[in-house]
């Protein structure tokens, strides 16, 4: 055996114990009896404790507060079952679905505080097959497409354009604004939608009937930018921990 | 050689700490049951396919059709508070979507048309041309996409005289001329796997039960709350009152009528 593959074998077996070791003391420091096990609302990890050095920037605005444990959740399994499925994955294609230490956060951790029966873009419908290419543009079947955290914006979006992704076909035969929707649609004005229209609706907000009464492209593009809401900030819902 | 048998312990010791001596491995998702996976997964959505159809046709004709001869009133705004409304069809089978995907099981459900009243429930792209192909053939057909797995294309009957008459005077709607039996538009299922098994496919006609059973409480919890709520029980409004069934006697109903096509479904005769 040549000196230069056992150096990449002593580097690849280091980084192995390092991570197991690393993981496992930050992990179950307090706790090492029940290390790693499935509760995830167990918060007294070192880790969390250390959260202030972690993070990785502002809360988004209501979120300060919340535990990094509410969102960051232990993946399935431990540590040493984590790694084995994924060399498995590794080395054989073995097609296990997990994650190392944590899990992604995923949108079901937004739905337990945001879900609501009577939102008018709820993500799922956006899984519907013929939105295939609707997605790609407007990513909104995961919470995570269009919103982010630790960085203080709403919404993660540099244009405002998107609605023409769905809404090209629209017509109205009874039109309650004073400029047509046919209007705006014949002359692109795809950034004037959001002035009227609350997108998922959860902010008790009446849309105007004139035109010119509309919220404007720059308040809803500072609101993006975590400003306050153009919506007002009475809400039909609030997270649900609020 | 004597680091080469250094490291070539150290990494046997991995080995058999992440393999031999650990513990069991993690179960792969969508395995959840132990039977094998080897029925065609088209079985499991001509199931789940007939139980919302014929909750569909009951939801139609004796809620809404029977519920209006008695003063109860349906509409697109039935959310918004202070409407003292019910939802439309389409929009109770939306109400089962969201309550399908509430559960873990990853089964989604859509409804479509080629001539909507709502033009955001347009087909385009490829699932127009498996539309055409539906109306057509008054079959369903089943397709693969990746990233979305298994899906299914159920054509959407005008079951019920009310689908008719509703779909022709709305003011929105761009065909008038709608007939009894016509297709009027498309359920769109999906599921991640092209193969399932018995154990999976009851657990999926469980977890639809219960769904519709929470989307036709999600419609009793805003009644309950009308000025003058309909009375709530084993009364249907085609008995004249002002009455609407509860849950359970909804979910009789709707099982009573779906169950002899579940069964010829499942035991291969369709
Ligand atoms: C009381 C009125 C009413 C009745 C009854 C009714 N519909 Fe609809 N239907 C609507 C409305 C309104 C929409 C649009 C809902 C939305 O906003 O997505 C709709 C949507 C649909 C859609 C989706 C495409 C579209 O038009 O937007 C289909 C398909 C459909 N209905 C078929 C049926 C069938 C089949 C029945 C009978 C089983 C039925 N409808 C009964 C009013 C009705």
């Amino acid at each position: 055996m040549k000196f230069r593959n056992i150096n990449i074998i002593s580097i690849v077996a280091a980084c192995i114990i390092l991570i197991i070791g690393l993981a496992a003391a930050l992990m179950a420091f307090n706790n090492p009896a029940k290390a790693f096990n499935e509760n995830n609302s167990r918060n007294n990890t070192i880790l969390a404790s250390l959260s202030e050095f972690h993070t990785l920037g502002n809360f988004v605005d209501g979120h300060d507060g919340l535990a990094c444990r509410e969102c960051h959740k232990y993946s399935d399994g431990s540590i040493r079952q984590q790694i084995q499925a994924l060399a498995k994955n590794a080395l054989f294609d073995a097609g296990y679905q997990v994650d190392f230490a944590f899990r992604k956060v995923s949108s079901s951790e937004c739905l337990k505080c945001h879900e609501r029966n009577n939102d008018r873009h709820p993500i799922y419908r956006f899984n519907e097959p013929r939105f295939i290419e609707v997605v790609k543009i407007l990513p909104a079947n995961k919470c995570l497409g269009c919103h982010s955290e630790h960085n203080a914006k709403t919404v993660n979006l540099d244009s405002l354009g998107f609605c023409a992704s769905c809404h090209s076909e629209l017509f109205l035969k009874n039109d309650p604004l004073d400029i047509s929707h046919a209007e705006i649609i014949k002359t692109n004005d795809w950034n004037s939608c959001l002035g009227c229209h609350d997108f998922h609706g959860n902010h008790k907000f009446k849309s105007p009937s004139l035109y010119d009464e509309s919220v404007s492209v720059q308040a809803i593009k500072d609101y993006f930018d975590g400003g306050k809401s153009p919506y007002g900030t009475s809400k039909i819902s609030e997270g649900l921990k609020k | 050689m004597r680091r080469f048998i250094l490291w070539a312990l150290t990494l046997a010791c991995i080995c058999i700490y992440l393999f031999v001596t650990a513990p069991a491995e993690l179960p792969k998702q969508h395995a959840q049951t132990s039977d094998a996976h080897e029925i065609d997964v088209a079985v499991m959505f001509h199931a789940v396919n007939a139980l919302n159809a014929h909750a569909r046709q009951i939801y139609t004709r004796e809620i809404v059709g029977a519920g209006k001869k008695v003063g109860l009133k349906f509409g697109e705004d039935w959310k918004e508070i202070g409407v003292e409304k019910g939802p439309l069809p389409a929009l109770f089978l939306r109400e089962l979507s969201f309550e399908l995907e509430k559960r873990p099981e990853p089964l989604g459900l859509y409804l479509g048309s080629d001539k909507p009243i709502n033009p955001s429930n347009l087909f385009k792209g490829d699932t127009a041309v498996d539309y055409k192909t539906v109306v057509m053939s008054r079959e369903p057909i089943f397709s693969t996409l990746e990233g979305y797995g298994s899906i299914a294309m159920f054509p959407d009957f005008a079951s019920a005289p009310g689908c008719v008459s509703c779909h022709n005077e709305h003011k929105d709607s761009p065909k008038n001329d709608w007939e009894l039996n016509d297709v009027m538009g498309a359920t769109t299922w999906t599921w991640p796997d092209s193969t399932t098994s018995s154990d999976e496919i009851r657990q999926i006609l469980k977890t639809e039960i219960e769904a519709l059973g929470d989307a036709y409480q999600n419609y009793l919890v805003k009644v309950s709350n009308f000025d003058a709520p309909p009375k709530i029980g084993p009364e249907w409004p085609n008995s004249g009152q002002f009455a609407l069934p509860d849950k359970d006697a909804f979910l009789e109903a709707v099982l009573n009528a779906a169950s002899p096509e579940i069964l010829t479904t499942l035991i291969g005769e369709k």
